[in-house]
């Protein structure tokens, strides 16, 4: 099992190296950082200055490797164009992000999952269509346009709600987290429902109602838990792309998050910014990934049983 | 689970198991398929029975519906009456239903592949029958249930392992280990060595038996391999397009053959005594269970069949107190099928 859990790990470096290369070289083309920090007024004088002052007359590989080794030897992101470290902004937008995340991704399965299990338990009958209507509506609904919808209703007409910003703790989040996990929730309605389809017609819950087990245990019990893993690696991968910041709730509700920061760093050209908020996602969507695996290792028994080998 | 005790009569009838005049039909979207039409069975107290017919005859359908697990929809119970110890099946509520699944009728099924919850330990799920009938809690249950792995030859230690840890014959073991958790007084064994392989049916085969003995528990085995009603059965059952055609003692299928269908099956089996002879299959395909048959539904591959097989649904007739054949040839007081007569 720990073996697994090092290779993971291991596994993580090659990953960072290729992504964070593939972000620097694209940002490499998107401008001039000198420019973007001096501003249009510039002369060509003080932007060759600046240039050879940040490095960027040199070759992309080595501005890449002293790049990446700041990083990995001294755990230094940089400074973006306006002198503030990377790292410590980065950061301070991250509790945000992860906030909003947890708080959707609960929203998401305490929707879905109990929705999706009585579409399953209820095929073919009108609970069942009415969810599926509901769910393909989720699916399509653009966000900002929910997100938009719900302001005007809950902040404007009724004012029960703040519109935007996150002054008010948990009531600023109320919308934005609805307004991300609608979507995830009406995939995973469906997940649910075919998941639960699958183990409902299993031959085991056969065996266990020819031993008298109550319907209700029959569900919860012997479906749900066959029927958990894939919906479990569906919500995980939501809750990673949550991680890597909601750009469009983010910025429809002015929500303080890593997904704002970020798209506010490729509009002013500033790429240590990118580069490095990219570099700290991908670090933390790797790091649940891996957990989620783990987390697999303890529902089924058959996949704990692949990691050690036997 | 405690108050699932004694809320079923117990007071024991002759009969453990009697079903009167069943009928079972399936409606799906595109047609209505007739899987049981109208049979009577009865089940003495530690006798086994054989349930033997081709694939589609109604066996399957017949034993599950004796648990109310006959899948509803498509399947629809159109008639008659079960009596599980004098307890009318199909006037249980849920709850006593729930206390008669395991407890009076517990059953086998036939893929042990498929038949076992994967990520429940294999201990736990005997215990789950065992807390949901006794009135014992969670760890005395997987103490019971250990116990019971080891009746059915699996160490107790191996309780806490999963299915897949298992091999094929070992997980029909632990699925009889299940079924006979809490001494049922009926099992049902939808063909339980199928699945399996030759070398393991046998020793299945013989544990179920053991046990059977041991417990005293009566038995509904189901099978299209007449070698194995031979070895188990005491009494024979023969389905044909979800009809009982003919019924008996094991002696009085085996060695009396009567119906022309049975005749056909035995005629089916290899010749040990000449190997190089073929197989006589029965001619034809089994019959369509889309058809509501008001005649004899094998009058088409029937060698002896007449003009009347294909106007009547043929008669039960009794030749002693437990054969009973339903086939129009034998009004004729004179026919008499090949098989037994072959040289005289």
């Amino acid at each position: 099992m720990w073996k697994y859990v090092l290779k993971r790990i291991l596994f993580l470096i090659p990953i960072m190296l290729l992504s964070s290369f593939i972000v620097f070289y694209l940002m490499s083309l998107t401008g001039d950082p000198a420019q973007a920090k001096l501003g249009e007024d510039a002369t060509e004088e003080q932007l060759e200055m600046l240039r050879e002052q940040m490095g960027l007359n040199d070759p992309l590989i080595v501005r890449y490797g002293r790049y990446i080794g700041n990083v990995v030897f001294h755990g230094d992101l940089g400074k973006d164009i306006w002198d503030k470290s990377v790292f410590d902004e980065y950061m301070a937008r991250l509790p945000y992000t992860i906030y909003l995340a947890c708080v959707s991704m609960f929203l998401t399965a305490l929707i879905s999952v109990p929705l999706g299990i009585i579409a399953a338990v209820r095929q073919n009958k009108w609970e069942d269509f009415t969810l599926s209507a509901l769910a393909i509506a989720g699916m399509s609904i653009p966000n900002f346009w929910l997100g938009l919808l719900l302001m005007i209703k809950f902040a404007l007409q009724l004012s029960w709600l703040p519109t935007s910003g996150a002054e008010n703790g948990i009531l600023s989040l109320i919308l934005p987290a609805f307004c991300t996990a609608v979507p995830n929730a009406a995939l995973i309605t469906r997940m649910t429902r075919s998941s639960m389809l699958d183990c409902i017609r299993a031959d085991y819950l056969r065996t266990a109602r020819a031993k008298g087990v109550k319907e209700g245990r029959i569900v919860l019990k012997h479906a749900l838990g066959n029927a958990i893993i894939p919906i479990l690696t569906s919500m995980s991968n939501q809750f990673a792309i949550l991680i890597g910041g909601s750009v469009v709730v983010e910025t429809v509700f002015a929500w303080p998050g890593v997904g704002s920061l970020i798209i506010n760093a490729v509009k002013a050209k500033n790429t240590n910014m990118v580069t490095g908020g990219i570099i700290m996602t991908t670090v933390f969507v790797a790091i649940i990934l891996l957990l989620v695996d783990l987390l697999y290792a303890f529902l089924d028994p058959r996949i704990k049983a692949q990691y050690q080998g036997k | 689970m405690e108050e699932n005790k004694d809320i079923l009569k117990t007071d024991q009838p002759e009969y453990v198991l009697e079903i009167k005049d069943l009928s079972i039909r399936y409606d799906t979207d595109d047609a209505k398929v007739y899987a049981v039409n109208g049979i009577d069975l009865k089940l003495k107290k530690q006798t086994t029975l054989g349930l033997v017919g081709e694939t589609g005859a109604g066996k399957t359908t017949t034993v599950l519906s004796l648990l109310k697990l006959v899948p509803d929809p498509p399947g629809v119970i159109t008639g008659g009456e079960i009596l599980v110890n004098g307890n009318d099946v199909m006037q249980l509520s849920k709850k006593e239903l729930s206390a008669m699944r395991g407890k009076e009728i517990a059953m086998i099924f036939q893929d042990p592949m498929t038949s076992l919850n994967p990520v429940m330990t294999v201990g736990d799920q005997i215990a789950e029958s065992i807390m949901i009938h006794e009135n014992v809690g969670k760890e005395e249950a997987f103490k019971m249930a250990q116990k019971m792995l080891e009746t059915v030859g699996i160490s107790g230690e191996r309780a806490v392992e999963y299915p897949h840890q298992f091999s094929g014959g070992m997980k029909q073991r632990v699925d009889i280990a299940i079924a006979l958790a809490c001494h049922p007084s009926i099992l049902i064994a939808d063909e339980p060595t199928t699945a399996l392989d030759v070398t393991i049916q046998a020793q299945v085969l013989k544990l179920m038996k053991d046990l059977k003995d041991q417990f005293q528990t009566s038995m509904i085995m189901i099978t299209h391999d007449l070698g194995i009603v031979a070895r188990t059965c005491d009494e024979v059952a023969v389905m044909y397009a979800g009809r009982i055609v003919e019924e008996g003692t094991l002696e009085e299928i085996f060695k009396k053959t009567m119906h022309p269908y049975t005749e056909g099956l035995f005629n089916s089996l290899p010749n040990m005594k000449d190997r190089n002879s073929k197989l006589k299959p029965i001619k034809g395909l089994i019959s369509d269970p889309t058809v509501d048959y008001q005649y004899c539904a094998f009058a088409d591959r029937c060698p002896y069949a007449t003009e009347k097989c294909w106007q009547e649904v043929p008669a039960k007739r009794y030749f002693s107190e437990t054969h009973m054949v339903m086939c129009s040839a034998y009004d004729d007081p004179e026919f008499h099928i090949a098989r037994g007569h072959e040289n005289g």
